[in-house]
């Protein structure tokens, strides 16, 4: 029946109904005014295709750029009442124990730790820090008994902290066995 | 459109061979991604400046002759840079505080000429720096720590790591506690 119907299609009561989408009618309407219009007069075409490579190699360019500096070592989160001291010559921070010095509050990697209020006029230890830094010592050396202690802890003090409170944790992390203090910094002039 | 275009097709009436590629959905999905990246982007990266608070251990039946260690006194007026073995002062030199970054620059100069007159730790096969012992009053900020931790790191020289030698602080900071 389909044979039928497709090669005589005067025949066929359905044929008038569905059509292959396209172009056709053009082909068929012998109005050669109307190609011509269609088609600009001979001129142009209203029809103008945009060229998409020049923006999809822009695209995948940037795409590339930012998948390969992509880089999450500098993410880490700083308080926001923390305003960091800018320095020039500094490193990449490394993966260390951070203690953060908030107000009078000290945090060991989030963890409260004490307080600096018994600091801030005199040099001295802050005791609960001490231990905090101390379990860590000891958790990491339990954790991997034959490798040396780095001994690398990282503080996050506020740029207008006193300096006799900066002394105080400074001296309290290398009293718990963390001699190498790095003081975290924004790189930059 | 992009399109695939490999000629007139197979002839009688059958599919053209031709097609049409819908870029849209790869021009979302590189949007999506740019996007998602340009957010995620870590555009303030953190770094760290280091000190050092090594205590010097037992020096036995024979201790060996104090090394030469480089003072920075920090005071309203004046950066004072003193060169001391023990309890010797062997020379000493006062850098002017002075308003913004000109007194950053005139510090970080006086300790590189400071180390390249007496620096103890200067050949890249020595694995040791020189130390550089911060002393400040109480109140002072911060940042000025930082920022005389920043003058000394700029002094840097060469060390021999394995078959490569690298520029490395030529000091180590550490603070006067008493």
């Amino acid at each position: 029946m389909a044979d039928r119907y497709q090669n005589n299609r005067e025949h066929n009561p359905h044929a008038h109904v569905i059509h292959k989408p396209g172009r056709r009618l053009m082909h068929k309407i012998p109005l050669r005014f109307v190609w011509r219009k269609v088609h600009g007069m001979g001129a142009r075409s209203p029809n103008a295709n945009l060229n998409l490579t020049a923006y999809i190699d822009f695209l995948l360019v940037t795409v590339i750029f930012l998948l390969t500096t992509f880089n999450a070592s500098g993410q880490i989160s700083v308080p926001k009442e923390i305003t960091l001291p800018t320095a020039e010559n500094a490193e990449d921070v490394i993966d260390a124990p951070i203690v953060s010095l908030d107000g009078n509050q000290v945090f060991v990697d989030g963890q409260y730790a004490g307080s600096a209020k018994s600091v801030e006029d005199r040099l001295g230890r802050i005791d609960e820090l001490f231990a905090a830094l101390k379990t860590r010592r000891e958790n990491w050396k339990t954790l991997q008994p034959n490798k040396p202690f780095p001994g690398v802890v990282i503080l996050q003090i506020d740029q207008e902290t006193k300096a006799v409170v900066v002394k105080s944790v400074f001296q309290t992390a290398a009293y718990a066995g963390y001699p190498n203090v790095s003081f975290m910094v924004t790189k930059g002039k | 459109m992009a399109g695939v275009d490999v000629g007139e097709g197979g002839g009688r009436g059958k599919r053209a061979v031709s097609a049409d590629i819908n870029l849209v959905p790869f021009i979302d999905l590189l949007f999506v991604t740019l996007a998602f990246l340009l957010i995620t982007a870590v555009w303030t990266t953190n770094s760290r400046i280091n000190a050092n608070a090594e205590v010097p251990g037992d020096p036995g039946p024979n201790p060996p002759p104090p090394e030469r260690t480089l003072h920075v006194h920090v005071s309203s007026e004046s950066f004072t840079l003193a060169w001391r073995s023990g309890s010797v002062v062997e020379s000493e030199t006062t850098v002017a505080r002075a308003a913004g970054d000109k007194q950053l620059i005139a510090l970080r100069e006086a300790i590189q000429k400071e180390y390249a007159n007496r620096g103890v730790h200067r050949h890249p096969d020595d694995g040791e720096t020189d130390r550089l012992v911060l002393h400040t009053p109480n109140d002072l900020p911060f940042s000025e720590i930082v920022n005389v931790m920043d003058a000394a790191a700029s002094t840097k020289r060469e060390m021999r790591t394995g078959a490569q030698v690298a520029m490395v602080p030529a000091f180590t900071s550490t603070f006067a506690v008493r």
